[in-house]
């Protein structure tokens, strides 16, 4: 598959990492040329320094030919402005989008877009944790 | 009409003012709170000081009952955000936003969002949105607090022929020129306007839709 990731923080970071462990070509784009320096040297995919947030760094990471868009960067606007260009202007087969604002991943939903909010999964996470007694496992 | 405009940079003062003459009510969301307290000092429009793409604080600014929604901020994926939550939360038709990048508008244009690419268009936005097809701006002087705008003058308008003394035009205005066909007219106050004449208004901010209403008998606020 050839993937582009969008933001190289501690998500994009890890995600593009293991997409190209997993054989995938992956290019990660970052405005920050500090933070594609933090990729592991072992990254075989390409660091591509430019906005998520402008159409010409996304024509100039072939979003095009891109099977899958993920966005990952820190701003829940640029998210949504990289997942609907990679949806309806560059015909991405599937994008997907985190989201940091609990309040929008509903929101972001209703306009079709696939979300993850790392909040919202900690948090139900969590809950399911509390909810177990760590006793009673013990003895199950 | 009440109109809603999201963030903005120093461009927003002088917008704010041509759409208060026009006598819409005007909600500002702005995220910046120097920002907010110029514009609260400045100006009668309600300022709420907040992240307008959030949801919430669009809502806090009353978007359900607004007609439309004008997404300026400099930044253009938060523009879109805030045009794509206003359309598809809140239902709001009528949305544009201002484009900061060109190449940006592509993907507005497939998602169906009204554009304008910044500077220049915020001009020619007041006078679309105003809808008078007879009312042309030329532009504004001295940061938008004056308006210069060419009218049309038609037939039925109840200015036609009226000395421009008796026509009492509202302070703050003037007819400063007249161009009636090949002929450029500095008026005086005996000179009356001609239907299909070609009258060069200049107003303040405050008295631009009350002047407008004088010459047409439009009511500027019908949008």
């Amino acid at each position: 598959m050839y993937v582009v990731v969008a933001g190289c923080g501690n998500l994009g970071r890890r995600l593009a990492e293991s997409l190209s462990r997993d054989g995938n070509e992956v290019v990660v784009l970052d405005s920050r040329h500090e933070a594609l320096e933090l990729l592991s040297p072992e990254f075989g995919g390409f660091r591509m320094e430019g906005d998520a947030g402008d159409v010409a760094a996304l024509e100039q990471a072939k979003l095009g030919s891109a099977d899958l868009a993920i966005a990952a960067t820190d701003d829940d606007n640029v998210n949504l402005f990289f997942a609907q260009s990679a949806r309806f202007l560059f015909e991405v087969p599937r994008a997907l989008v985190r989201v940091h604002d609990p309040a929008r991943e509903a929101v972001f939903r209703r306009l079709g877009v696939e979300t993850v909010c790392p909040t919202t999964v900690a948090a139900d996470l969590m809950a399911c944790l509390v909810s177990k007694d760590p006793a009673e496992e013990a003895k199950a | 009409m009440k109109v809603l405009l999201a963030g903005a940079s120093a461009s927003l003062h002088p917008l704010c003012a041509s759409f208060m003459s026009k006598g819409w009510d005007v909600v500002v969301v702005h995220n910046d709170r120097t920002e907010c307290e110029l514009l609260s000092r400045n100006s009668r429009a309600l300022v709420v000081c907040g992240d307008p793409s959030s949801p919430e604080v669009l809502d806090d600014a009353g978007i359900r009952n607004t007609d439309a929604v004008l997404a300026a901020t400099q930044r253009d994926s938060t523009n879109l955000s805030i045009c794509q939550i206003s359309a598809s939360e809140f239902g709001v038709r009528n949305t544009l936003s201002i484009i900061n990048k060109p190449g940006n508008e592509k993907v507005f244009e497939k998602l169906g969002i009204r554009f304008f690419s910044a500077n220049a268009a915020i001009a020619s936005l007041i006078e679309q949105m105003a809808d008078l097809e007879e009312i042309t701006g030329i532009g504004a002087l001295a940061d938008g607090r004056i308006q210069l705008t060419e009218l049309r003058i038609q037939p039925d308008w109840p200015c036609v022929g009226i000395p421009l003394q008796s026509l009492r035009m509202p302070g703050g205005s003037l007819v400063a020129a007249i161009l009636r066909s090949d002929e450029a007219i500095i008026p005086s106050g005996a000179t009356f306007l001609l239907p299909g004449d070609r009258a060069i208004v200049l107003a303040t901010a405050v008295s631009y839709g009350p002047a407008l209403e004088k010459l047409s008998g439009l009511d500027t606020d019908r949008a």
